[in-house]
């Protein structure tokens, strides 16, 4: 299992473990003092004695198992020595420190045994005559020392005592040294998360959050303390149609990390309702597990309810605007009925009026769909739907036109079955509407509707194509997937004596996809364009439940 | 012999489309009344007519509610109802499948249709 820097262990060699065996096994002329050395060995292997305590400790344990009498652990700085721990008195062990023997001896970072004692001093009423310094390590950029005091010269054995005991400590001071890095790392890191402005949990593999930061509290109105430890569904219940939680932990089952982005609706602390734009990660270790959850959220209710008034005002402005269009066309259809007094021109100009309302007409529909799409407000009734005959009478109901304008219409039969599951009035408004586009961008040539059925990659099910191809003016290649975007027109008008307000597409792929199908679009200027439109056959034991 | 004529009841409170309807329906061979509110559309109901053309979005009661008092009313209830209206859509709809609910035999979207669709679509309820 790959492990995070969080995780991972320290440095340890030699080990612990390596390190107190040799301190319990040395030769022991002296007394029995084993005891005292598992002692120290328990004391030395943990973790929780701080650096401070284990420093004291020794103090007053290296006297009892050594030759020596007294013991200065300490450190260097620019301003000379400074005592961490001693069983003298603060005074002498700083004055040994200082003496300028010691610290020029300190420089050199090596080991010395059986050095003259730079004070006259008694301990335990034996007078000193001997110091032993060596290096034990650099905390902080400090080196820290052991200087030690005996009364005679000491054993090769303390020697070896001393050099196990430093090389310990210089494992503690490192590790230490390490530990206090990290933890700092980590606050960096806490902090960054705490002060991000993007409102930032993390989920362990039970859902449950182990980490909510200050945005996040700010959203919500959970505060972390309120929130740590608990599923994520208790704190943030999802509604049922934005399940994205339960749809990510499927996806990420059959990938190396799955990522989702979705908006949703929450209710903060407070019961109010906020739009959130989640991204949300899933990471799972190398057995495929998920191990955690990353969600960056973004509080998007300004921009939610911002796009709530336009549709609002789309919608109110456009019901507004079919009073005044119904007595326009009324009034024009009346002049249409009574035109025998009108001269050639007059006529000319009431068919453009009559063509112009028509198109302002088509398009307060066309807004109104666009806001239904948006609020998610249109209705589907799938039911078993063969669409040969339906396209066929579309085909049937433009034939006129194509003829007028010079144009070949054909649709050929399909091969095979042509059952889908579709709402067939919807379907046949997009239908139609490729139809009309192909026969609005086409000046001559043809327009041709045609079926291909085709497997999907990796998987039973078979899919009918409809297809529509035009010999038209074509798009351009750079932009053939915008022209499905909202209010986007590819033709310009010095191109095409067509107008619209670039909804038809947009409509018609949300149509599409809202029935399970897909829409794609191939095209080269002046060649023409292809309108493929992919639908899955319906499984027929379905159909017999229904 | 005279053939007693039929009855068309418009509730309408626009008058626009009021004048509009007139000119035109009045070219066939069918009585118009008009009931501007949806109370004058209860009173006028109850007097007699062979279909009822309703807007919704009227003074006072709205059309729904004048749905439901006719439906209420033995004398009243077979008159069929084509809900005349600005509002919603003719394809799958909220407001379409209220209107159905409530007893109505149409949904039409007024701008959808000229006064000519209109006629002929009466016409063929009045058969």
């Amino acid at each position: 299992m790959t492990e995070t820097p969080r995780f991972a262990r320290l440095p340890v060699l030699p080990s612990w473990e390596n390190l107190l065996a040799r301190l319990y096994v040395l030769p022991d002329a002296v007394v029995d003092r084993k005891a005292l050395r598992l002692e120290l060995i328990g004391l030395a292997s943990n973790e929780s004695v701080s650096l401070n305590q284990l420093f004291s400790r020794l103090c007053v344990f290296l006297p009892k198992i050594t030759d020596c009498e007294g013991v200065v652990i300490w450190r260097r700085n620019k301003d000379g020595g400074e005592v961490i721990a001693s069983n003298l008195s603060p005074k002498k062990s700083q004055s040994l420190i200082s003496s300028r023997s010691v610290l020029r001896l300190a420089k050199d970072r090596h080991h010395f045994f059986n050095r003259r004692s730079p004070l006259a001093l008694q301990i335990n009423k034996k007078v000193i005559s001997y110091y032993h310094l060596f290096s034990v390590g650099v905390l902080n950029q400090e080196n820290h020392f052991l200087l030690s005091l005996s009364s005679k010269p000491v054993a090769s054995e303390t020697a070896r005592v001393f050099e196990v005991i430093k090389q310990i400590l210089s494992l503690r001071l490192k590790n230490d040294g390490l530990s206090q890095n990290l933890s700092q790392q980590e606050t960096k890191l806490a902090n960054l998360t705490q002060q991000l402005g993007e409102g930032m949990a993390v989920l362990d593999q039970g859902l449950r959050i182990v980490l909510w930061n200050r945005a996040l509290q700010n959203l919500t109105g959970f505060k972390a303390g309120d929130v740590l430890g608990k599923p994520f569904d208790q704190i943030l219940p999802r509604s049922s149609q934005a399940d994205w939680l339960t749809n990510l932990v499927a996806q990420s089952k059959t990938k190396a990390a799955a990522h989702l982005s979705a908006d949703f609706e929450v209710t903060t602390k407070e019961g109010e309702n906020r739009w959130v734009s989640c991204l949300v990660s899933a990471y799972k270790n190398n057995v495929g597990a998920i191990e955690q959850i990353v969600i960056v959220a973004r509080d998007v209710s300004h921009a939610k309810n911002l796009e709530k008034q336009k549709n609002e005002f789309i919608s109110i402005a456009t019901h507004e605007l079919r009073t005044p269009l119904t007595a326009v066309r009324g009034y024009l259809n009346l002049l249409e009925r009574n035109n025998n007094n009108l001269t050639d021109k007059q006529r000319s100009y009431l068919a453009q009026a009559i063509k112009a309302s028509d198109r302002l007409a088509g398009l307060a529909e066309d807004l109104l769909k666009v806001v239904q799409i948006e609020q998610d407000r249109i209705q589907f009734k799938p039911e078993s739907v063969h669409i040969w005959p339906l396209i066929k009478k579309i085909v049937r109901d433009f034939k006129p036109r194509a003829s007028a304008k010079g144009l070949t219409l054909s649709l050929s039969r399909p091969t095979g079955s042509d059952l889908l599951r579709l709402d067939p009035e919807r379907i046949e408004q997009v239908f139609a509407n490729l139809i009309d586009n192909a026969l609005k961008y086409t000046d001559q040539g043809s327009v041709k509707i045609f079926f291909e059925e085709v497997a999907a990659r990796n998987s039973q099910q078979r899919s009918l194509v409809i297809n529509v191809r035009d010999t038209g003016i074509g798009i351009g290649l750079k932009n053939t997937e915008e022209v499905f975007r909202k209010f986007h027109r590819v033709h310009r008008p010095e191109q095409s004596k067509e107008q619209g307000a670039g909804l038809g597409l947009y409509i018609v792929k949300s149509f599409v996809e809202k029935q399970g199908g897909t829409i794609t679009v191939k095209s080269r200027v002046g060649k023409g364009t292809h309108f493929a439109v992919t639908f899955p056959f319906e499984i027929t034991s379905q159909r017999s439940k229904r | 012999m005279t053939e007693l004529k039929k009855r068309v009841l418009l509730v309408e409170d626009e008058p626009l489309l009021i004048d509009l309807y007139k000119e035109r329906f009045g070219e066939e061979n069918f009585e118009l009344a008009v009931a501007q509110d949806g109370n004058e559309a209860i009173k006028k109901a109850d007097r007699g007519a062979d279909l009822i053309l309703l807007d919704i979005l009227l003074p006072g009661i709205n059309g729904f509610e004048v749905l439901r008092q006719l439906k209420k009313n033995l004398d009243t209830r077979d008159i069929p109802v084509i809900v005349l209206t600005n509002l919603g859509s003719e394809q799958s709809d909220s407001d379409k499948q209220l209107a159905f609910s409530l007893g109505a035999v149409d949904y039409l979207v007024k701008s959808y249709h000229t006064p000519d669709e209109m006629v002929e679509i009466i016409n063929k309820r009045l058969d």
